[in-house]
């Protein structure tokens, strides 16, 4: 048999220990992203925090902080560069035509573009439409996700659509 | 004017996190004990909190082994939260990794309901919210592990065997021992599928050297494991004891499915070496077991085990009329149309066929082979 890859989390010792663990290793991930890395102290700072918000859901299953701390720091780091790298010399006009363009919100219906208003709807509505609109699933795969068959999954979408469309054109009369 | 230290505002917001999901637990426990979950309603504002889903996600994760299709829903109410959550309410990376933790759980869901391909699903999108930020890589390298298991539960080995590469070395950079030996069970899977049993138990019993004495659930999943590769190696003696272990272990964590599983190895081990008297008992409560948990994959291939120990010994109309159910289960299941023809062919059969115990061996064979090739053909056996 297979083994499964979560595992159990010790919530109560996670949180008792984190603000020690944080205070401890602050200085050090900061440190070591400026040193080792050369990223500016307020660029290292933020990732240092971004890395303690990730060690934050896991804290519970992590045997070894200071190596699990460290290693996300250097991950994040190499990213970080990765990323500047990539965007260096991009004017910001063209970034952002092109990061709209990758959004899958760039495909949705008009009436659809906020995530506001979808926000207004049912909890099965918002799942239906984040799965067909977000993620692009299929009908037959949106019918698989929710365990119904293809008939229903579509006939749902297209009821949520409404919903969606209805509740937030109501909220904004009001 | 008094500056505020960016940590004691981080700390500040870690702590707010905290007193929403002491504040989300009541609400969450009802939801659980109620089944309602509020699916038709708009979801309150009360509820759209990081902590909410935090919570949500740990009970997903807490009735996996006892409820996998529960433990979807609550995975999949966790995703509508994180995603209903207003913009800017957390900082971004939070928002991400909560979000690739809830396809991850929905993913695994998928899996223990041996639905691979939506299972393959929700990792790519768990993988979409973790490889957007840069903290996250962990989490792409436990994704990845899960990963592995579906490929290699569905036979594609060589895909299974290139996750596992690539992502063991960030788990060892991460000092995750737990998991790496976690990667060798999947490696030792591989071969046992491949029918390489002898390699299997060497690499198994070099992960129980490997393994973390505190990590119980990785050291029963490897005695299980040990004891099914002693079971096809032929020393039943070995597979009874690593298998009473792993039975010891999965009760004391309370996994009643790897209970189930392991009771209905120990069944194999035994029908095997011919003691068809102490095999039906623990397959028919087996079988049973895994009906109460919706795995009815699981709960036919069991049935058929209890068939062929009918046909083994004279007992024909139970095991036409066993086969029957079965096929109804699947159906009503709609598992894969294969296996439903197979089982047809099979209930077909029996009450005439000369080498009815083969026939059901290759259904059974068949039927497993489904689940790590969903399109292969079904071939009856010669006449």
């Amino acid at each position: 048999m297979s083994v499964e890859a979560n595992i159990p989390v010790d919530r109560g010792a996670a949180l008792t220990d984190f603000g020690t663990i944080y205070r401890k290793h602050l200085p050090l991930l900061v440190g070591t992203a400026v040193a080792h890395f050369h990223i500016s102290e307020a660029d290292a700072e933020g990732l240092a925090h971004e890395v303690f918000l990730a060690y934050f859901l896991k804290a519970g299953e992590v045997i070894n902080p200071r190596a699990w701390l460290l290693s996300a720091l250097a991950n994040a780091s190499r990213y970080y560069l990765r990323k500047q790298a990539r965007t260096v010399g991009l004017s910001h006009h063209i970034a952002n035509a092109a990061a709209e363009a990758r959004s899958p919100a760039a495909v949705l219906p008009d009436q659809l573009m906020a995530r506001e208003m979808v926000g207004c709807a049912t909890a099965r509505c918002q799942l239906a439409l984040r799965l067909r609109y977000w993620e692009g699933f299929s009908i037959p795969e949106i019918a698989e996700e929710l365990d119904t068959s293809a008939r229903y999954a579509q006939k749902l979408v297209n009821r949520c659509e409404r919903q969606a469309r209805d509740r937030y054109a109501a909220k904004e009369k009001r | 004017m008094k500056t505020i230290d960016p940590g004691d505002e981080f700390l500040a917001v870690v702590s707010r996190i905290e007193a929403e999901r002491t504040d989300a637990r009541p609400l969450i426990e009802d939801l659980r004990r109620s089944g309602e979950l509020l699916w038709e309603r708009e979801l309150p504002e009360s509820w759209r909190t990081a902590g909410f889903a935090m919570e949500l996600l740990t009970s997903a994760s807490d009735v996996l082994e006892e409820d996998p299709r529960k433990s979807l829903v609550l995975a999949q109410l966790a995703l509508t939260v994180v995603t209903s959550i207003p913009e800017g309410t957390y900082a971004r990376p939070l928002q991400a990794q909560l979000a690739g933790s809830a396809w991850k759980e929905i993913g695994t869901s998928h899996r223990y309901r041996s639905r691979y391909d939506a299972a393959l699903r929700a990792y790519d999108a768990a993988q979409r919210c973790f490889e957007s930020e840069a903290s996250l890589s962990h989490d792409v390298a436990i994704l990845d592990l899960n990963r592995a298991i579906v490929l290699s539960d569905w036979g594609r080995n060589e895909e299974a065997g290139t996750l596992l590469e690539s992502a063991v070395p960030i788990l060892r950079e991460f000092d995750d021992r737990r998991r790496v030996v976690q990667a060798q069970v999947i490696a030792g899977n591989i071969r046992q599928r491949q029918g390489r049993f002898a390699e299997a138990r060497s690499i198994y019993e070099s992960a129980l050297r490997d393994l973390d004495p505190d990590d119980l659930h990785t050291g029963a999943v490897l005695h299980l494991n040990l004891g099914r590769a002693e079971t096809e190696i032929g020393d039943f003696h070995a597979a009874a004891l690593h298998l009473q272990r792993a039975r010891a272990v999965f009760s004391e964590l309370s996994m009643p499915a790897e209970v189930a599983r392991t009771q209905w190895a120990l069944a194999s081990a035994l029908m095997r070496a011919g003691d068809f008297d102490r095999a039906v008992p623990i397959l028919q409560r087996t079988r049973a077991d895994f009906l109460d948990r919706s795995m009815p994959e699981e709960a036919g291939l069991a049935g058929l085990d209890l068939v062929e120990t009918m046909i083994a010994t004279s007992h024909p109309a139970e095991a036409r009329s066993l086969t029957e159910r079965i096929l109804e289960e699947f159906r009503s299941a709609e598992l894969n149309a294969r296996a439903i023809t197979a089982l047809a062919y099979l209930r077909d059969l029996l009450p005439s066929a000369r080498q009815s115990g083969l026939a059901v061996r290759h259904v059974r064979n068949y039927i497993e082979q489904l689940r790590h090739e969903p399109s292969r053909v079904f071939i009856p056996l010669p006449e």
